[in-house]
């Protein structure tokens, strides 16, 4: 019963989409950005190698500019990812958690 | 039976185990939904026990490997859809892994990830042509064994062992929107997919006949895969408890293969996070070499060429040519420049498409009488084989709808 439900709701959900084109994009630039302050706030603290933060940070960079290339129609989310795109490497991880958040924010409206 | 060697076995599994896919959907479905998906990986590993047991068993007593079955159970048109399927399905994994390992050595060396491919596909290359089958095997899954530092490391943040317990019961967590449910839906079907993969039964059967495995081996067989397969769910089931405890927190779902390292780093600080990216590199370069023997196996089985690396690698040609070229063509699929994740997406995609048709001629054949005598198939393992054999029914057609509707487990 329960999953005859799930599946009932899982159609559902591919009717209500519409306006959440950019949700996976969103998501993602979200994540990491979250990913980034993280490897950040380690590499302060001294535990990571120079070769892994300086790895993580690329790819996190990356996804966020690809994601950001992605946005079809919301400013706000496209503004975040221009400001993130435009931190350095090693920026503070409480600047990157700030857009992170405000990436969230955006997520949970839709 | 020969202790040591059951216990390298045992140790062997649970090192070789865990590869990309299930290290990528481990942390984000652990990051994402708590512990409350860790009932889907147990139970996909009662799934890859039955019908790894059962190719084992095959294996041993009617000497038959998937492949062949697959071609006499089918007929040449099925068998070859099948065929060209996984191969498809292989293929993909393959370049995930030799990706995935290009990565970590990246991560580890800051070495273009290019220049880590190349040297990556050389060095497993290299590993195939020179080990004996039995080292190939366990060399890497002995090494993959480092990977017991994420078990460490879920033990020092001591989580809430209460809530990892009751994972283990099935559930669908409360209060999820439908967006949430639907994803919950996908990573369920992702995860039975990556812990089923077909890979693993072509290379372990295709294995136990390169070992000459005779009636003799039912024993080992049995425990390998109950207790090697157990252990191993146990560590992937530590990579997803890591990440609910840290990353759920930050909202972090896991990106990149390199980001479970974290999971052992803020435990452990610098060492541990060296310890975890060796580990994942000789559990995803393993997994690599599984991957394209597995499917140079099923080629060669599938057209009866000569086949095995028992065989010094100029007496079996056209085996030796096919896994090079598979080598050679997982690297090319990596050098275009994919995003590594994406191509896990697309593996687990793929091989769920083609699980059903890899375990009906194996479940057909093992309780067949005339091939299998007393060792056939009793009631438990043909029960839990049509019961298993559903289960991936229903994720095989549940799989590209739920893959469209989440992007891919995005959203």
């Amino acid at each position: 019963m329960r999953m005859a439900i799930i599946l009932a709701l899982v159609l559902l959900g591919a009717c209500s989409r519409g306006g959440e084109a950019d949700l996976p994009a969103i998501v993602a630039m979200r994540s990491a950005a979250a990913e980034w302050a993280l490897v950040n706030r380690e590499a302060l603290r001294g535990r990571l190698t120079a070769s892994y933060a300086a790895g993580m940070r690329a790819a996190a960079r990356e996804a966020i500019a690809t994601e950001a290339r992605g946005l079809r129609d919301n400013a706000a989310a496209a503004r975040e990812g221009a400001a993130l795109q435009a931190l350095p490497g090693d920026a503070a991880p409480e600047q990157i958690a700030r857009h992170a958040a405000a990436l969230e924010r955006i997520e949970k409206a839709l | 039976m020969n202790p040591l060697e059951l216990m390298l076995g045992i140790l062997t599994a649970v090192g070789g185990f865990v590869d990309v896919s299930e290290l990528v959907f481990a942390a984000q479905a652990g990051s994402g939904f708590g512990y409350a998906l860790i009932w889907v990986f147990a139970i996909a590993t009662i799934g890859i026990m039955v019908f790894g047991e059962m190719s084992g068993r095959v294996a041993a007593v009617a000497k038959q490997p998937v492949f062949n079955l697959m071609r006499h159970r089918l007929g040449l048109g099925l068998g070859l859809v099948t065929l060209s399927a996984s191969v498809a399905s292989n293929l993909i994994t393959c370049a995930a892994e030799v990706g995935g390992a290009a990565i970590i050595l990246h991560l580890l060396t800051g070495a273009s990830y290019a220049l880590m491919a190349l040297a990556m596909t050389a060095v497993l290359v290299a590993s195939i042509w020179v080990l004996p089958f039995k080292w190939i095997e366990r060399a890497y899954g002995l090494l993959g064994l480092v990977m017991i530092v994420f078990a460490v490391a879920l033990v020092k943040i001591d989580p809430p062992w209460g809530a990892i317990a009751s994972g283990f019961v099935p559930q669908v967590p409360e209060g999820l929107s439908v967006r949430e449910l639907t994803r919950f839906a996908y990573f369920g079907v992702a995860i039975v997919s990556a812990v089923m993969f077909p890979y693993e039964v072509y290379f372990y059967s295709s294995g136990g006949i390169e070992d000459e495995w005779g009636v003799k081996d039912l024993g080992v067989n049995r425990l390998t895969c109950i207790v090697g397969f157990g252990l191993g769910s146990l560590l992937a089931i530590t990579i997803l408890s890591s990440s609910a405890q840290l990353f759920g927190p930050f909202h972090i779902d896991p990106q990149l293969p390199g980001s479970a390292a974290l999971e052992v780093e803020l435990p452990m600080g610098r060492t541990g996070l060296l310890l975890a990216l060796l580990g994942m590199l000789f559990a995803i370069s393993g997994a690599a070499i599984e991957t394209c023997l597995a499917n140079a196996y099923g080629i060669a089985q599938f057209f009866g060429w000569k086949w095995g690396r028992r065989k010094k690698p100029w007496d079996a040609p056209r085996f030796t040519l096919a896994w090079i070229l598979l080598f050679a063509l997982a690297l090319a699929i990596v050098l275009t420049g994919i995003d590594v994740m994406r191509l896990v997406e697309f593996a687990v995609l793929f091989s769920i498409l083609v699980l059903p048709l890899t375990y009906l001629p194996l479940l057909l054949l093992a309780s067949d009488r005339r091939f299998m005598r007393e060792h056939r198939n009793g009631w438990l393992a043909n029960g839990l084989g049509w019961a298993y054999f559903v289960v991936i029914l229903v994720a095989a057609v549940a799989a590209i709808p739920l893959f469209v509707l989440t992007s891919g487990g995005q959203a």
